[in-house]
């Protein structure tokens, strides 16, 4: 255990070193796999590990589901989604924040990934927040803090990473981490009141929109969901594997990018090799993990944890409070899918194991994937590494990255509140996978 | 996603060894993508719909992804957007990061040219065994072949890098905004 440990803080060396964290990863595993078991065992282990990884039937959801969240982006369905939920909600106060918490909800059912959630949504719902005079604290952090539904609200990439690493079922996390996506929403409108009702000024009315005129919104987001009840509920109904799901989704947004002129050859080129590009560096981070993950499983650091927490008598709701801990500070500091990749090796034995509320090892695995990814998402808006924080500072150039931190305190808040609940009550999560598959 | 020219500041002979390395299996990577995706929606419109599926469809996936993930790997490995950790960078001197940079592409260079190594090796034994798809009874060697030499193409694109950063005229790839998008 102790070779694991020295290995550990080698690899924390490495990484900020600025070495690409799958290659750190891998490097640290194959030699400490190496010197546990032996040099050929080792070097057998990295062949088989790049060609079967790359050869995965499971990964095949990968590119797929990037690709489709790529073309949504690209067709510009965020607009129409935006304009459905601001007339609805635009004449409430703070409503137009909160009509892009929804739309951002709303977004991420058809688009896994958080950074593309809050890079589209800053273009279509900023102005409108800044030709109302919303302060650009309160516009700005919903943005940000709406797009970190992205990595939550299924299809999610890293909820595929976490299945594909622990060997849990993708359609059960899927069906998980809908109840607490939809609940993020929930606290996050709650925030935007909140925010609203100590400073009116922040998020000015709009004008009412009649009801014909909402229902004509509304006919501009049926391609978004189609999309989604196509794509999820062929995964939650048994209808298609996650691999054809996510086949079909990119399809389909093919097929609405194309029909809103959306694409050119140049274009639906730039989408294609983007995606792949991503692909490919997701993979190599998760070869770099699974060596990684192996050589920490030989040096019996998870065992060891084991009997720490045993040995410490600490209860399954402490271990778990401890490790929630550890990725609030790590997530200060690392940029949200290494903190993952670095982890889950590290803590998915232990959780495994833990008898946590009673649940078994497989709907732990379940509810502990949905866990990390909310925390992980909290990372996301955390100072001083928040990525969504930044990417928004990039797409809007005035707005300061100072403001936009201020502004996501009370959705920080949010999400720490949401944390506790779901810890608290896992049937949250596990209700749907339950209800779907047992 | 990386606006910036990959390898700006080479020289022109550099660049187009760069861009050969790259743009060709770059072009074959998004193809594949293109045709994985029109593969497994007719594959299910076909089972569902028609009662007709593509026979073998899983096998050709599995394939399909092995190469498209590594065809693009040349260019992902020249234009360094492999995630990293760049928090310490504010403290980092600005006239060491040529030096620090050409040592992680060294490094990272030998990394995959050992990955390459031992893919080969696979493939050999698979040759060797006529090792082969169970359904489509395709041969598995080639395309592990072919790992084997995208990876050493990577480890090239590597030390394209080593070469730029060690001349002084590399510049860093702005990173950050688009590394992990997920």
């Amino acid at each position: 255990m102790d070779i694991v440990l020295i290995g550990f803080v080698v690899l924390l060396v490495l990484v900020f070193l600025r070495l690409p964290i799958a290659f750190a990863m891998g490097i640290v595993g194959f030699v400490g796999f190496g010197y546990l078991s032996g040099w050929q065992p080792s070097l057998s282990m990295v062949g088989t590990l790049v060609s079967e990884t790359a050869l995965s039937y499971g990964l095949s959801v990968v590119p797929l589901f990037i690709l489709m969240g790529n073309l949504v982006s690209r067709a510009g369905l965020s607009g129409e989604l935006y304009g459905a939920s601001h007339a609805f909600l635009g004449h409430r106060r703070g409503g137009l924040s909160m009509a892009t918490i929804v739309a951002c909800g709303g977004f991420s059912a058809i688009c896994g990934s958080s950074l593309a959630t809050a890079a589209t949504m800053s273009k279509v719902a900023m102005p409108p927040m800044r030709r109302y005079g919303y302060s650009d604290s309160l516009a700005s952090a919903s943005i940000a803090a709406g797009g970190t539904l992205g990595i939550l609200i299924p299809p999610s990439v890293i909820l595929v990473i976490y299945g594909l690493m622990t060997e849990t079922s993708i359609r059960e996390l899927f069906a998980a981490g809908f109840i607490p996506g939809l609940f993020g929403i929930v606290l996050y409108l709650a925030a935007v009141q909140w925010v609203v009702w100590r400073r009116p000024e922040d998020g000015p009315r709009a004008e009412r929109y009649s009801w014909p005129e909402r229902f004509a919104a509304l006919r501009g987001v049926w391609g978004t969901l189609i999309l989604f009840v196509l794509v999820m509920g062929g995964i939650y109904g048994g209808l298609f594997t996650p691999t054809e799901a996510a086949g079909i989704g990119a399809g389909g947004a093919f097929l609405i990018a194309l029909a809103r002129g959306a694409l050119t050859w140049r274009s639906l080129l730039e989408v294609l090799t983007d995606s792949a590009r991503t692909t490919a560096m997701l993979f190599i981070v998760l070869i770099g993990a699974l060596i990684f993950s192996n050589f920490v499983n030989r040096g019996g650091l998870p065992a060891g944890l084991l009997s720490l927490v045993t040995g410490y008598e600490l209860s399954p709701l402490m271990v778990i409070v401890i490790i929630l801990a550890i990725y609030l500070v790590l997530g200060c500091v690392f940029e949200s899918l290494s903190m993952l990749l670095l982890t889950i090796p590290i803590f998915f034995p232990v959780v495994q194991g833990l008898g946590y509320a009673g649940l078994g090892e497989e709907a732990i695995l379940v509810w502990f994937g949905i866990i990390a990814v909310v925390v992980t998402e909290i990372s996301l808006i955390t100072p001083p590494v928040g990525l969504n924080v930044f990417v928004l500072s990039g797409v809007l150039k005035d707005v300061k990255t100072s403001t936009v931190f201020r502004g996501v305190t009370p959705f920080w808040c949010a999400d720490i509140v949401r944390l506790a609940l779901l810890v608290g009550i896992p049937s949250l999560s596990l209700f749907l996978p339950r209800l779907f598959y047992h | 996603m990386n606006e910036t020219d990959p390898v700006d500041g080479t020289s022109p002979s550099g660049r187009r060894f760069g861009g050969w390395l790259t743009a060709v299996p770059e072009g074959a990577s998004s193809l594949v993508l293109f045709a994985l995706m029109a593969m497994t929606c007719v594959d299910v419109i076909g089972r569902e719909v028609l009662g007709a599926p593509l026979d073998g469809a899983t096998e050709l996936t599995q394939l399909m992804l092995g190469i498209l993930v590594f065809a693009i790997l040349p260019s992902v490995c020249l234009r360094e957007e492999h995630v990293s950790v760049d928090l310490l960078d504010i403290w980092f001197p600005d006239r060491l990061v040529p030096l620090r940079q050409a040592i992680l592409n060294a490094i990272m260079a030998a990394a995959l040219a050992f990955v390459a190594w031992r893919v080969w090796i696979i493939g050999t034994r698979e040759a060797e065994y006529g090792d082969a798809t169970e359904f489509l009874e395709i041969q598995l060697a080639p395309i592990t072949y072919f790992i084997a030499a995208l990876s050493a193409c990577g480890a090239v694109a590597f030390a394209v890098n080593v070469a730029r950063y060690s001349r002084g005229s590399g510049s860093m790839p702005t990173g950050g905004d688009d590394q992990s998008s997920v």
